[in-house]
């Protein structure tokens, strides 16, 4: 596959002067919709997703940005396959590829060739163990060779109207176009005849090309590199960027090369072809007003193609959600709010309108972030462990907020802000694929009415046990290391014992609830699923604790430091079922996050049991 | 008080909730991590579905010995220590709630039976497959004459079937999961019907306990012609092992256990949807006739829209495709306790906002 990407790169004519860097305008083509990974989106989503996916950023370390360098990539293969975009940072794969003793991380798709041609006898061996059998080393070198076949199939992607460096015999008239190019496109209607008389030469000569005359030398030396241009493509539909309006494929999407072979006849088809064709024109002479007009024409040419099934609000949404990342300008002024709560406690001086607003604003922009995808994704922001993440913490937000309205008690909001915080810095390790977290779901979860209803409850359950289990550590922490009233207290143990209400509230009901959903789903109600399980156990924790106090099998402080043990009892639930790999609920497994999950149960445990011991050893010399 | 009351009077104390808890919650852990290791199924039945748990020689109580008694003890402390108070309302309802779910779920557990039906494209089927009892049946014209389940064998066991059967059978081999090898012959030995050429080895139990390929290496004797010698017998075997005995047929099948529907399903369209461009299913659904003697209707069966009749669900499980047709793979579910869940939740939601409205009616004041 790799010696068709090198044919190809000789046979362009374009001569690799990275024209898409030098800051010309991309704009029109970011909203052009192409269907992928099972979904519709703008062309700069995917440029972003492969960009990301390759080098770990959203731009390359130059500064060009993720639409430049597709641009590059798909009309520049040979500029593109220069440019360093592989992000390397395992220094057991370096070595194992060939890069011993480089500083740098990041490496070009030629720099690789050397290092993956070595290697690929490995893969071959590497595709029949068991992926929880792999090495680090081993799953990051079959990732490397799986993302460089991506970027292969990217570099071909507008081969055959990339212009040629070809000779063609006088015999076969192609008429150049206004351009004056010749692509695979134009000599397309030629290649049965070239065929044909290739055949005729072997017949007539043999396959010794040394007794070819020169006419005959340049046919067979044409059909060769038409076919092996032709045999790279197959395959080539990673960019479907044609939308079939025409027969039997109307409603489908193609990539160029699809398109070609299945020798389409959509008129619609033909004319947006045409218009990409201008546009490489105008890239190989870099002309900047052809390609301004040649680009603003692709997209009123795929807006007018796509009017009927593709919103073109919705791809500027995306664009817009992508680029705006409402979730990290949420945490910065959660971040911000916190800190002018502290400020404003400390000196009456500052208002607190500035903290109310950087509150509503933090609000509002992670709403926004969660009705963006319910919009792109047509389904509540649930489906996923990301998602839930993002959601709970909205949830852990405004919940708090809204108790801090009613009761003005400051630890509330304090919880909230830090517990939404918290959870924003955490929520992209959960993301399954490092480049896509808008995701499709799998046909059992594709029922909006069970996520809007089960979903939201149990998680809505995790964010107030996470409350309860903060508010549990608040007043363990006052009581041990301040001077506190026994009124003060009081509030406090009211507010830990009402949380946990509400929390064995929504995580029962959620429980339930997910029950029925199976029982709808799979016939039963209970299967001792790990999920299943997971959510069972908080409900047995609370209800556990609920009674020892009730009953006083339980002294106050390890009531309250079993409430904070809370926190761990939701992170194995919420997380860690999901590391084990088994069950029904497949579309959750993840793994990855097997230590930091570990670190958090040890180091949460640490300081509860620090806590209590602190309480304990006070109220022994009270 | 009589020793009944009493003791009724001692499981109504909040605090028996409280001792069991822990033993439930570490079962319940060590339960679900044993899943990643044994497979679902067989942890399930070691953990969750026992009354005891043998560690070693130490008896453990299992988890329907905890349930159970949870379950008791919500009971005593219903009827015995929940006045009717305006105050206590919410947590009553809760209580009664969460015994009418433990009850149902004891019900489902021993009443509730799971199979799959298979049928392909144009076909009809009433016949439906356990998904992991496994039995073998000896048939004697079209009527069964012995069944035994897969679990009930062990190795040198014989069935002399009282004398009722003109042979008997020697086990000499069990395999819950086997590997099916080439023949090693012995001398002196006689071997039979597919025996003949394969043998079966004793293979490691796969995780999913419906996937494993169960069998039997049997020894019969005592049969006129030489037909005395060695059998096997294993699931989806393409010919049952068959014995003449005088003017008699005898059939040995081994299989997963099969049940009859009182109605038959006729598949006329599976239909795979996937997201445009990707393998990914998006959907899976299958048409249907449900034929019940005279009466026939057609119905759509798919993800999370199952087909309810007579006490069944049958719900789209899987499809498997050949190079001639698609199959479609409905499990079967019979649960007469289906209803209990959606009566407890219902009320252990009531009892839950009652409460929680009373501790926040508090904590506000």
């Amino acid at each position: 596959m790799m010696r068709f990407l090198f044919i190809l790169l000789l046979l362009c004519h374009i001569p690799g002067t990275g024209w898409a860097n030098t800051g010309y305008n991309h704009d029109a083509l970011k909203s052009i919709p192409v269907l992928h990974e099972g979904r519709v989106k703008p062309l700069e989503a995917f440029a972003r997703i492969y960009l990301k996916r390759f080098s770990g950023r959203t731009a390359l370390e130059d500064g060009t940005a993720a639409m430049a360098w597709l641009t590059e990539a798909l009309l520049d293969p040979r500029a593109a396959s220069e440019q360093k975009v592989f992000l390397i940072d395992h220094e057991a794969l370096k070595e194992k590829i060939g890069f011993i003793g480089y500083e740098r991380d990041v490496f070009s798709y030629i720099e690789l060739q050397e290092g993956l041609r070595k290697t690929a006898p490995d893969i071959a061996k590497l595709q029949d163990v068991p992926e929880d059998e792999l090495s680090i080393t081993s799953k990051k070198l079959m990732k490397l060779h799986y993302d460089v076949l991506a970027y292969a199939q990217i570099l071909r992607s507008f081969s055959l109207l990339l212009p040629l460096n070809v000779d063609i015999p006088k015999q076969y008239d192609i008429p150049k176009d206004g351009h004056g190019m010749i692509t695979y496109y134009d000599l397309i209607k030629i290649v049965p005849t070239l065929q044909d008389d290739l055949q005729r030469i072997i017949k007539r000569r043999g396959t010794d090309v040394s007794r070819y005359t020169k006419r005959e030398q340049a046919i067979t030396k044409l059909a060769r590199e038409l076919d092996v241009l032709q045999q790279g493509a197959s395959n080539n539909v990673l960019l479907r960027i044609l939308p079939l309006t025409f027969g039997q494929e109307a409603g489908d999407w193609a990539s160029p090369w699809e398109a070609v072979q299945m020798g389409t006849a959509d008129p619609k088809v033909l004319g947006y072809i045409k218009r990409w064709r201008d546009a490489i024109a105008a890239y190989h002479v870099q002309d900047e007003a052809a390609w301004n007009i040649a680009t603003q024409a692709i997209r009123d040419t795929a807006q007018e193609m796509t009017e009927t099934r593709v919103s073109s609000f919705k791809m500027d949404v995306e664009r817009w959600y992508l680029i705006g990342h409402p979730l990290f300008l949420a945490l910065g002024f959660y971040i911000a709010a916190f800190l002018l709560f502290t400020l404003q406690q400390r000196y009456e001086a500052i208002s607190s309108k500035f903290f109310h607003v950087s509150v509503g604003l933090a609000l509002s922009l992670h709403a926004v972030e969660m009705a963006c995808r319910i919009f792109i994704l047509e389904r509540p922001p649930v489906a996923t462990l990301y998602e839930s993440v993002i959601f709970v913490a909205f949830f852990c937000a405004a919940l708090c907020y809204w108790f801090y309205l009613k009761t003005q008690k400051t630890e509330q909001i304090v919880i909230g802000l830090l517990c939404a915080a918290f959870l924003i810095v955490i929520a992209p390790y959960f993301v399954s694929d490092a480049s896509n977290n808008l995701e499709t779901l799998q046909a059992v979860l594709n029922t909006n009415f069970w996520l809007a209803t089960h979903v939201i409850v149990i998680t809505a359950g995790y964010g107030i046990c996470l409350i309860t289990a903060c508010l549990a550590h608040y007043r363990l922490y006052r009581t041990g290391f301040t001077k506190i009233t026994k009124k003060a207290t009081k509030s406090l143990d009211d507010s830990v014992h009402a949380a946990s209400i509400l929390s064995l509230l929504l995580v029962a009901v959620g429980t339930i609830l997910g029950g029925i959903w199976a029982d709808q789903s799979w016939g039963r109600f209970w299967g001792w699923d790990p999920k299943e399980n997971g959510a069972l156990l908080i409900v047995l924790w609370i209800v556990w604790i609920q009674h020892g106090l009730y009953d006083q099998k339980l002294s106050k402080e390890m009531y309250l430091a079993l409430m904070a043990g809370l926190n761990v009892i939701v992170a194995l639930s919420w997380f860690g079922v999901n590391l084990l790999g088994v069950g029904l609920h497949s579309y959750g497994f993840a793994d990855g996050f097997f230590a930091y999950l570990v670190l958090f149960c040890v180091a949460q445990s640490a300081v509860i049991a620090l806590l209590w011991r602190k309480n304990v050893v006070s109220n022994a010399k009270e | 008080m009589s020793p009944l009351r009493a003791i009724a009077e001692r499981f109504a104390r909040a605090d028996v909730v409280f001792w069991l808890m822990p033993p439930l919650i570490v079962l319940l852990i060590v339960g679900t991590i044993a899943q990643r290791y044994m497979g679902l199924y067989d942890a399930t039945k070691l953990f969750f579905e026992g009354f005891i748990i043998w560690a070693g020689p130490v008896p453990l109580p299992g988890a329907f010995t905890l349930i159970g008694l949870i379950t008791f003890s919500l009971f005593c402390k219903f009827i015995l220590r929940s006045p009717l108070q305006k105050n206590y309302l919410g947590i009553y309802l809760t209580h009664l709630g969460a015994l009418v779910l433990l009850l149902g779920g004891f019900f489902t557990a021993f009443t509730a039976k799971e199979s799959y039906l298979l049928i392909p494209e144009g076909g009809e089927n009433a016949f439906v497959y356990d998904y992991h009892k496994r039995n073998m049946m000896i048939f004697e014209g079209d009527g069964v004459v012995f069944k035994k389940d897969f679990k009930r064998f062990y190795d040198g066991q014989r069935l002399d079937f009282d004398g009722a059967l003109p042979f008997q059978i020697n086990v000499l081999g069990i395999c819950r999961n086997c590997s099916i090898v080439n023949r090693e012959h012995e001398d002196d030995v006689i071997y039979h019907s597919m025996a003949r050429f394969m043998q079966l080895e004793v293979g490691e139990p796969l995780m999913e306990s419906e996937a494993n390929l169960s069998g039997l290496t049997l020894e019969i004797t005592g049969l006129p012609d030489e037909q005395d010698g060695i059998y096997i017998a294993f699931e989806a075997m393409p010919k049952p092992i068959e014995i003449f005995a005088g003017d008699k047929v005898y059939k040995i099948i081994f299989g997963k256990e099969q049940r009859v529907l009182p109605f038959s399903v006729r598949l006329n369209d599976f239909v795979r949807q996937t997201y445009p461009g990707t393998n990914k299913s998006k959907e899976y659904s299958s048409d249907v006739t449900v034929i019940d003697g005279d009466v026939t209707w057609h119905a759509l069966i798919s993800m999370n829209k199952p087909l309810r009749y007579k006490g069944y669900t049958l719900y789209q499980s899987s499809f498997e495709q050949t190079p001639e047709t698609e199959l479609t793979i409905l499990a079967v579910v019979e649960n007469k306790g289906r209803l209990f869940p959606y009566i407890g939740t219902i009320i252990i939601a009531l009892g839950l906002i009652l409460h929680t409205r009373q501790k926040y009616a508090k904590v506000g004041s």
